[in-house]
């Protein structure tokens, strides 16, 4: 036996991997539960950045 | 941690095969999988606007959040595993089954501790400094750890081969 020890395992590694058998209905329905507020959340941060006496005015 | 859903959509199509390819290794059991990978991705979900990312990935994070339900599952059933006949009709048939095949029947003589940092390494394609996290240990010895878990590989593919030829 020649070959790296490694490379077996990484071929091993990379072929195990897949996706589930229900894997698009899987996502959207994971997508769906990211909730409205992470978004707003972020747009939140951004306007805080911007305007920092937002932050003062009305902390989080 | 603030991530649109495009972005999180990206992150599934990135570490989805990685993470189900490990639970259905350490399961052996398709809907077991299914399960903990889906409650894994709705724990992160909830929690990701308290996730930050300090030396430690999503990925490596969302591994910690699958594990930790894969601990709850097992408490709860008393470790008992149900074996999924057909496993192998989710697996490509025609690329790397030579190896596969080698892989898992090295894997079978390792330790459970061999195995899940070789699990951790190749099919989850963690660094060494993630995997150390994510097993409460330092770097170095997981290096070490993986190395030794290598040569015991290379150990056991002699072996087989010298019974093979006498």
């Amino acid at each position: 036996m020649h070959r790296d020890i490694r490379e077996i395992f990484k071929n091993w590694g990379e072929k195990s991997r897949v996706f589930p058998k229900e894997h698009p209905a899987m996502k959207e329905e994971i997508l769906a539960k990211v909730p409205f507020s992470l978004e707003e959340y972020r747009i939140t941060a951004v306007s805080r950045l911007k305007f920092p006496w937002l932050a003062v005015s009305f902390p989080p | 941690m603030n991530l649109s859903k495009d972005e999180i959509g990206e992150l599934w199509d990135q570490i989805t095969p990685k993470l189900y390819g490990y639970l259905i290794n350490v399961t052996k059991n398709r809907t077991l999988a299914d399960d903990v990978l889906q409650t894994a991705w709705l724990r992160a979900i909830e929690n990701l606007p308290k996730y930050e990312n300090r030396g430690f990935s999503f990925s490596a994070w969302l591994f910690a959040i699958a594990r930790n339900e894969l601990r709850m599952h097992w408490r709860k059933d008393n470790r008992e595993i149900s074996y999924d006949n057909n496993l192998h009709d989710i697996f490509d048939k025609d690329t790397g089954l030579e190896d596969r095949i080698l892989a898992e029947q090295i894997m079978k003589k390792l330790s459970k501790e061999e195995q899940e940092l070789l699990r951790l390494r190749y099919l989850a394609d963690l660094p060494f400094d993630e995997i150390a996290r994510l097993l409460s240990a330092s770097t170095v010895s997981i290096r070490v750890k993986t190395h030794r878990a290598l040569s015991r590989a290379r150990g056991i593919i002699k072996e087989q081969s010298y019974a093979q030829r006498y």
